[in-house]
């Protein structure tokens, strides 16, 4: 199944690669972050401080939360969908391949192109030390996991969705609803009566994840479970998802 | 047609619909279940990838908070609006609430963390809070475990530099952060409200001194209340009654004595220091020295005398650059805490200087008893004098002679220690040969109601600790800010940021997809 889903992985992201709208999406996505990261380092309360640039950058100001929930379903839209649509899925699903290895492989292969969207903000840090800055790049790699796991939590979501429709408007619209849900816990956990479960949900927010984990440089393996387990968990109704064609 | 092994029929479909989602439950189940292990201290790993390891508690404090039997409230009432120290105090502020995180992760179930909104929306629980721990002032965090608390303040987590405004012609120089002390102050509160033993303060009364229990302006309720909450135990002593001072007496406080003790009540107390006892006297100018009888005679064994007048200072007048003599405002003198002592350290280190109303001036006679070790808290700024003429009718003559007093310092608190004589009192905190303490305030009025909380806090608070032997109960380096900023100002550092970052990194995206394009096309 691996060396299967390895091929579907490759197919996916050389289909990325060679898509016009990738590159578009890679450049405003690079086009902002950039913005931001000078925005960030020059504001007057920051004043070149890399200890406050860096959580800032990660996910410590709204910019970052509006990428990363609008970026992966906007990815995996068509990822089905697209299939779907064109009828091009029924060849997928004839071929021997098991769906656990077309779900997989697209999902590494979409998780690649969003790791390959975050990896250059590495090079901001490099500049800034070629500058006669100090950047904890410890820090920065604790941050950048996190962006990935976030990532790789809101693609799952957002592969699901595509594999749930055929419509890809719809599916990018469905896997922001659920982004946003899962993101928005909090609020609800304001309105939660008993402290308890308001206990309990504020735990696994992602925001309070982000903000007290990586942005601080502490990797804790709760953190990665979570993240890991959600993502696996929406894979696995992916699968299920694609597997009920056969039985309509 | 329906061929049959093809076509799934209706009765399959709800078969394999059923199973679908029993197996969708028992993966949310698997999904539930991991992360509740992963969130168990036994299974769970945290990994600091700080290059300083910023995450990581001291060995000291990991023992401390996992080792806690019961639950401890730790309450943070923060507010970042100070003006004047508006950036420093808000990096301080967060790595406290950092450093409080990696407590809670230490042990999340006897640890209970919560920062209280002091802005409006959070307003009224924080209000219901600080009445509920008698919350003095803000920007403090309150550890509690039962009816036992302590506050550790802003100064406790940080030496700051509070810079130099710079208003009569220099440059000025901004606060700056010099170390972050958080971690040592944090702890040894803790062990404090969970493992020390509760000490008894005794408030000696029968001659006119503040009573703990008294509420009223001249009266010492407040004090009592921040002793209490210090994990101590306070009460009154009415010494001509008793006429002993009990063995379980951990210090005792005569606040603003008025009238003269008998020479019985010296002995009393002269035993109780003999016997490595602890006293705090705080003496205000009025009565003089001699209308107070023994209690001068117990000091001079100590090599402390009681100085005459109170202690005033010229007001400098801003409009004119001269000096404002005559007025009650002199007798609030500016005073420097001096480094050279554990009481008066803490405020030394964040250039804290103390104002001090109504105060006498304090003495060394001569050389000190040979086993008497003897320290300066508190001096006065130079250009300030004792004023013997007391003030009658509010008539205050006091005049300034720059001439001959433009230099001359006054000594407003003293403390000494000295080797216990036999049959020792109390047995002393940690081990050793205990030694009789004093603390000697010449401003008794600094320690009751209507000034301890503006002017005695600091000053009373220290003294009573370091009798009780509390000012350090586990020592944990302070960590130096980490600097880590780049120079903006740095000719071509913003252009080559935003050239790199803002264009050339995006048109390269930009090239390599207009490539592809092109190539796909052929």
């Amino acid at each position: 199944m691996i060396a299967t889903a390895w091929t579907v992985a490759r197919r996916e992201l050389a289909a990325f690669f060679y898509s016009p709208i990738a590159y578009g999406i890679a450049t405003i996505v690079l086009l902002l972050n950039g913005v931001f990261f000078y925005i960030y380092l020059s504001h007057p309360a920051v004043d070149g401080d890399l200890k406050q640039t860096i959580p800032f950058f990660y996910g410590g100001f709204l910019f970052y939360w509006f990428l990363a929930l609008l970026v992966p379903p906007i990815l995996t839209m068509r990822l089905f969908a697209e299939e779907k649509r064109s009828g091009t899925i029924e060849m997928l699903m004839t071929a021997p391949v098991t769906d656990a290895a077309v779900v997989l492989g697209k999902y590494a292969g979409v998780l690649a192109y969003y790791a390959a969207l975050w990896l250059p903000s590495l090079l901001y840090f490099l500049l800034v030390r070629a500058l006669g800055g100090e950047p904890d790049f410890g820090l920065v790699a604790s941050c950048l996991l996190g962006t990935l796991l976030v990532g790789a939590l809101f693609l799952s979501i957002g592969l699901f969705a595509s594999a749930c429709t055929s419509n890809q408007v719809l599916a990018a619209a469905a896997g922001l609803v659920l982004n946003l849900l899962l993101f928005f816990l909090p609020l609800l956990a304001t309105l939660a009566i008993r402290p308890a479960t308001k206990e309990l949900l504020e735990r696994f927010s992602i925001y309070e994840i982000v903000f007290s984990g990586f942005l601080t440089g502490l990797v804790d393996t709760a953190h990665v479970v979570y993240f890991v387990s959600l993502a696996g968990f929406f894979l696995f109704l992916t699968v299920r998802v694609v597997e009920a064609r056969k039985w309509k | 047609m329906e061929v049959k092994g093809t076509v799934v029929g209706r009765r399959t479909r709800v078969a394999i619909g059923a199973n679908v989602a029993v197996m969708v439950l028992l993966a949310a189940g698997i999904v539930a279940l991991a992360n509740t292990f992963a969130q168990r201290s036994f299974l769970r790993r945290q990994f600091d990838w700080t290059e300083h390891a910023r995450n990581t508690l001291s060995s000291k404090t990991e023992s401390v908070v996992r080792g806690l039997e019961e639950t401890v409230e730790c309450s943070t009432f923060f507010r970042a609006d100070d003006y004047l120290l508006g950036p420093i105090q808000q990096e301080v502020i967060q790595e406290t609430e950092a450093l409080l995180r990696l407590y809670e992760r230490a042990n999340p179930e006897k640890f209970k963390r919560k920062a209280y909104d002091l802005g409006p929306e959070g307003f009224e629980e924080a209000k219901a809070k600080a009445l509920e721990v008698k919350l003095t002032e803000t920007n403090v965090v309150v550890l509690r475990q039962g009816a036992r608390q302590k506050e550790v303040r802003l100064d406790d987590l940080a030496d700051i530099d509070r810079g130099d405004m710079g208003m009569f012609g220099g440059g000025g120089r901004g606060p700056r952060l010099l170390a972050f002390k958080a971690e040592a102050a944090i702890t040894n509160a803790l062990i404090s409200v969970t493992q020390a033993a509760e000490r008894k303060v005794l408030f000696v009364t029968g001659h006119g001194e503040s009573s703990p229990t008294d509420t009223k302006e001249e009266g010492a309720s407040r004090w009592a209340d921040l002793l209490r909450k210090d994990g101590c135990r306070v009460e009154d002593l009415d010494l001509p009654e008793k006429r002993a001072i009990p063995e379980d007496a951990s210090a005792v406080v005569l606040l603003g004595p008025r009238r003269a003790f008998s020479p019985e009540e010296t002995r009393v107390l002269q035993a109780y220091l003999d016997r490595g006892g602890r006293l705090l006297l705080a003496v205000d100018p009025t009565p003089r020295p001699e209308e107070l009888g023994e209690p001068t005679g117990l000091l001079e064994s100590w090599g402390i005398k009681l100085g005459r007048g109170i202690a005033c200072q010229p007001l400098l007048d801003i409009l004119t650059g001269g000096y404002v003599h005559g007025t009650p405002d002199c007798a609030t003198v500016l005073a420097r805490p001096l480094a050279t002592h554990e009481i008066t350290r803490p405020l030394a280190q964040a250039e804290i200087d103390l104002r001090v109303p109504f105060s006498r001036s304090l003495e060394r006679i001569g050389t000190p008893p040979l086993e008497v070790t003897t320290a300066n808290l508190l001096e006065t700024i130079p250009g300030s004098r004792a004023w013997e003429d007391l003030p009658e009718a509010n008539e205050w003559n006091f005049q300034f002679d720059k001439e001959r007093e433009n230099e001359s310092v006054l000594t407003l608190a003293l403390a000494a220690e000295r080797e216990a004589g036999e049959g020792t009192a109390t047995a002393p905190a940690e081990g050793g040969p205990r030694k009789a303490r004093l603390v000697v305030v010449g401003s008794a009025l600094c320690g009751t109601n209507q000034a301890i909380l503006r002017y005695g806090r600091d000053l009373y608070m220290n003294g009573v600790n370091w009798l009780l032997e509390r000012t350090s109960l586990i020592s944990i380096a302070p960590k130096p800010p980490e600097e880590r900023r780049i120079d903006l100002r740095k000719e071509g550092t913003k252009s080559t940021l935003v050239w790199s970052c803002i264009v050339l990194l995006p048109a390269l995206v930009v090239a390599a997809g207009t490539t592809v394009w092109f190539r796909r096309r052929r």
